[in-house]
């Protein structure tokens, strides 16, 4: 069985997704195949776009898009830099257009970063987020951290202490319990999919009436539904008569999830095809450029995929994209060579220098297509690289995972629809 | 606390806390003092094998007996501290078979039962082995959890009125006309000082030993010895592995909970607390270890550490596996005639009982008691029992450890470290090695203990810390995925490596 793609991309995280809408919105014949869900379910659903510039510095950035400029002055491999601010642009702004029309809408701009509560109290910068939390912690008197009993990963206690550390707000915080009789504890996902049920959400109202929240802003982690999620939150604030802001939980992310069903419906709807499940087995070449690639299916047929253009958006260690051997580290479909490996680890966890794993990656040209580390040498012409593929920065310690993901996917994308074309 | 006790135990290892038990037993009055919490030197740092005997017939069937005899005590007295995994004997194909036999007959004369175990039924229960075994035999091995057994001897010890006090050290002697009048102790978190007035002490400090006795102004000969042990995330055989031929380095393998601790090396190092791998010395075990399971070097190591071995060498001669394992009673008096201190160096885990026996039977007998050993008629009492587990309140899910054993955990401590809790109930020990647990229990603990969320910050980054630095000598393959899991959720979800710095504010 053969099937021919103007672009196939390899990777269902958020940036397989983001170079799939460029090149559908192109109107080109797309496929996505992945051999597992992204990394979705592990990251906020929260889009930071560059919380800390430089990347050590412990102030958050308070308009992003102005170190932007500073950063592709100084830091010419960064992935944005690469990218370029035009492009980061339409990324963003495509994508806040695409969040409302696929019913999961965003808001934010790239010149602010707003500070969210994370789980552990922490503030951590943003730039684009669900309109639901659209609510500022930093300028809220009243806050009430709600934790729930039954979830294992969230302690309302210690997340408002620490938040008490950073805002003048009062704070206070409570657990509710959902009685669900599960007799295990249990994780965001589990609780999310309980409070589906009216009876369960009717609970958790119940409760926070009794403890006098009204007024406030309510600060509770992700797990207000998997699917309804805007309706519930609407609910929850006309009966309690408050406002109520989710905040990103750990693995699983509901948040996370949310997005990553609502962009596959969307991107299913607008054509996209999609083979998740299976790893790619084998690539074709001719010269500089990729043919086809063989995905070895369940019955261990292998189907071969011929393309124009191929986006690499397969993650990075953490997603299998990247693959760690001692002392070296290897690209795992194409075999692309890995740059910017340094051999130190840090000794502390904590400090602030970023970490070889993290900034290990192939390194690409502004077309995003892989070039020999340390030259502008292409080694193929027909294979862009997105997301946490790429070298040069560390996403966890700079706050820009899902931002660069979302740019480098698109532009990805986009070299893909017309990257050759202008070559040639 | 008392000032003034008959005997102070020096170190709170296995063989300071079976010390103490003994001591407590034969109703003596005692204190013993750590530096560290319990078991965080040699006997928290090893393989964690209760010993048939077998490894050490051919070269000393005096040590073979005496791990025999002790297998067998500490299977009774302590089952909560030991599981029985059972152990074998794997002589692959490039093994001297001369060797076999003499191992054999040692097994023998020892009194350790061997029972022969055809390939094809051992790949059959041990599918990771390698095919090319050529002889293979059973013998009665075991797994001991170091940290419970010396928490266990101490909780023993201290319902008969023992004390014991962690995070103590030793900073002086006092000694008036060339005998041991009492010891200078100071507290690490409080930095309080005090005197205690005794008769004797005993100095249990392990590896660290040498150091002590320079505080009474005495020499003794220790040659620390570092061995390197890598854990792997899952059981890859369900009894003890040891391979049939003349100890050497990378032939043990040893089930725990739910992970595998392989080993070791032995090499001469300058100091007790070099307790570091390195890549290289991974990668070295690796390939001795690929040997008896081919698919070794596939498999996902956890972390990597190394205990230190505190050798003893009177005459300062041999050294590494060359050195004795045996175990050696000093009476300083002997030595250089200061009367009220004696040392147990050397040694090893499975017979710290029978240690603990020959020093209290030599100073019960200074201080006219004549109540014999009973240590191995006595149950030990561990403080935390795995087997309550219940499936609600799991803080840790690899190691199935619940909100009521970490209140137990912490029940008389004023202040600790998740490392302290972890020691005690396996918390992080697992293949995810904290990275879920470390949050829940901080915020666990800031809640049910009204811990300062400041410190509770401390208490969850200092084990996310010490988790890392077990982890930076492996990391490749999965561990090197669950560092970026890790790091994705305490740096990228979190933000916990700025909080607490004032700036974090717009």
């Amino acid at each position: 069985m053969k099937m021919t793609y103007d672009v196939v991309i390899i990777g269902a995280g958020l940036a397989g997704y983001s170079a799939a809408l460029a090149a559908i919105k192109n109107n080109k014949k797309v496929l996505v195949t992945a051999k597992g869900l992204g990394n979705f379910y592990s990251a906020s659903g929260y889009i930071d776009f560059l919380g800390y510039y430089p990347a050590n510095s412990r102030k958050p950035l308070q308009n992003p898009k102005n170190s932007l400029k500073e950063l592709i002055g100084n830091n010419p491999k960064h992935p944005y830099s690469l990218i370029g601010e035009k492009a980061i642009e339409a990324a963003f702004s495509i994508f806040l257009q695409t969040s409302k029309e696929m019913g999961l809408p965003y808001t934010g701009t790239m010149d602010e970063n707003v500070l969210m509560p994370s789980a552990a109290g922490a503030l951590i910068p943003t730039s684009l987020y669900p309109v639901t939390a659209d609510k500022r912690v930093t300028e809220t008197h009243e806050l009430f951290v709600v934790g729930i009993k039954e979830m294992a990963d969230f302690y309302p206690a210690y997340a408002a202490h620490n938040l008490k550390k950073q805002l003048k707000a009062s704070i206070k915080h409570t657990w509710v319990a959902l009685e669900l009789g599960i007799g295990r504890e249990l994780n965001s996902y589990d609780i999310a999919l309980a409070m589906e049920k009216a009876e369960i959400r009717q609970r958790l109202v119940d409760q926070l009436k009794k403890a006098a929240v009204k007024g406030s802003l309510l600060a509770i982690p992700a797990v207000l539904g998997v699917k309804a999620s805007q309706e519930t939150i609407k609910n929850i604030e006309e009966e309690l008569e408050c406002r109520v802001l989710e905040f990103p939980t750990l693995p699983p992310s509901v948040m996370g999830y949310r997005l990553a069903e609502n962009l596959k419906n969307y991107l299913e709807l607008q054509g996209v095809d999609f083979i998740v499940g299976h790893p790619v087995s084998h690539v074709q070449y001719d010269g500089r450029i990729c043919k086809e690639i063989g995905i070895t299916t369940g019955s261990g047929r292998i189907k071969k995929i011929k393309a124009n253009s191929f986006v690499l958006a397969t993650g990075g260690v953490l997603s299998e994209g990247l693959f760690v051997y001692p002392g070296k580290i290897k690209e795992t479909v194409f075999g692309l060579p890995v740059g910017m490996v340094q051999e130190a680890v840090p000794e502390n966890f904590f400090n602030m220098d970023e970490f070889s794993i993290s900034y290990a990656g192939v390194m690409t040209n502004e077309k995003l297509q892989p070039v020999k580390p340390g030259t502008q040498e292409v080694l193929y012409e027909n294979i862009y690289i997105a997301g946490a593929t790429l070298a040069g920065y560390d996403p966890f310690i700079e706050k820009s995972g899902n931002g660069v993901a979302l740019a480098s996917g698109y532009k990805a994308g986009l070299m893909a629809v017309t990257g050759r074309d202008t070559d040639e | 606390m008392n000032k003034k006790v008959q005997v102070v135990v020096i170190g709170g290892g296995a063989t300071g806390t079976g010390v103490l038990r003994d001591l407590a037993l034969r109703g003596i009055d005692c204190l013993l003092v750590e530096q560290n919490d319990l078991a965080t030197g040699t006997s928290g740092r090893f393989h964690g094998l209760l010993h048939s005997g077998a490894r050490y017939v051919v070269k000393d069937l005096n040590s073979g007996k005496e791990c025999i005899e002790e297998n067998k005590i500490l299977k009774e007295i302590a089952p909560s501290c030991i599981e029985d995994t059972g152990g074998m004997f794997i002589a692959a194909k490039e093994d001297d078979p001369g060797y076999i036999t003499k191992w054999l007959e040692g097994c023998k004369a020892a009194g350790i039962s061997t029972k022969e175990i055809s390939p094809a039924d051992l790949k059959d229960q041990e599918p990771a082995l390698t095919t090319e075994v050529k002889k293979a035999y059973l013998v009665p091995d075991a797994a001991v959890d170091g940290f419970t057994l010396a928490a266990a001897n101490v909780l023993s010890a201290k319902k008969l009125g023992a004390q014991a006090k962690t995070y103590t050290r030793v900073t002086g002697f006092k000694i008036e006309n060339n005998r041991v009048k009492g010891v200078f102790i100071k507290e690490k978190y409080t930095g309080q000082e005090e005197y205690v007035e005794c008769a004797y002490v005993i100095n249990a400090a392990g590896a660290w030993a040498g150091q002590v006795a320079e505080h009474a102004g005495q020499k003794l000969n220790i040659s620390p010895d570092k061995g390197v042990l890598v854990i792997f995330n899952h059981r890859i055989t369900s009894r003890v592995l040891n391979r049939l031929r003349p100890p050497g380095d990378g032939d043990i393998f040893v089930p725990h909970g739910s992970v595998t601790v392989f080993g070791t090396t032995s090499r001469s190092t300058n100091s007790p607390d070099d307790t570091e791998a390195t890549r290289q010395e991974v990668l070295d075990l690796l390939e001795q270890g690929s040997q008896l399971i081919p698919d070794l070097r596939e498999m996902r190591l956890i972390r990597a550490f190394a205990g230190v071995r505190p050798l003893y060498q009177p005459d300062g001669t041999a050294a590494g596996r060359g050195a004795t394992r045996d175990f050696t009673l000093i009476n300083h008096e002997e030595l250089t005639g200061l009367e009220g201190l004696i040392s147990l160096v050397g040694g090893k885990l499975t017979t710290y009982r029978l240690m603990a026996k020959a020093a209290v039977d030599h100073v019960a007998n200074k201080l006219d008691v004549d109540k014999p050993c009973i240590t191995h008629r006595e149950q030990i009492y561990a403080p935390i029992v795995r087997q309550e587990s219940s499936h609600e309140n799991r803080l840790c899910q690899c190691e199935m450890v619940t909100k009521e054993m970490l209140d137990k955990a912490v029940a008389d401590k004023e202040k600790f470290t998740l490392s302290d809790v972890r020691r005690l109930t396996r918390l992080g020990m697992g293949p995810c090695q904290g990275t879920f647990c470390t949050f829940r229990a901080a915020g666990y603990y800031h809640e049910s203990r009204g811990i300062d969320v400041t410190e509770a910050n401390k208490l969850l980054k200092d084990h996310i810390q010490e988790r890392w630095k077990g982890s930076r000598p492996v990391l490749w393959g999965g561990q090197a995925q669950e560092a970026e899991l890790t790091r994705g959720i305490y740096l990228g979800l979190l933000n916990l490596e700025r909080l607490d710095s004032d700036e974090n504010d717009l």
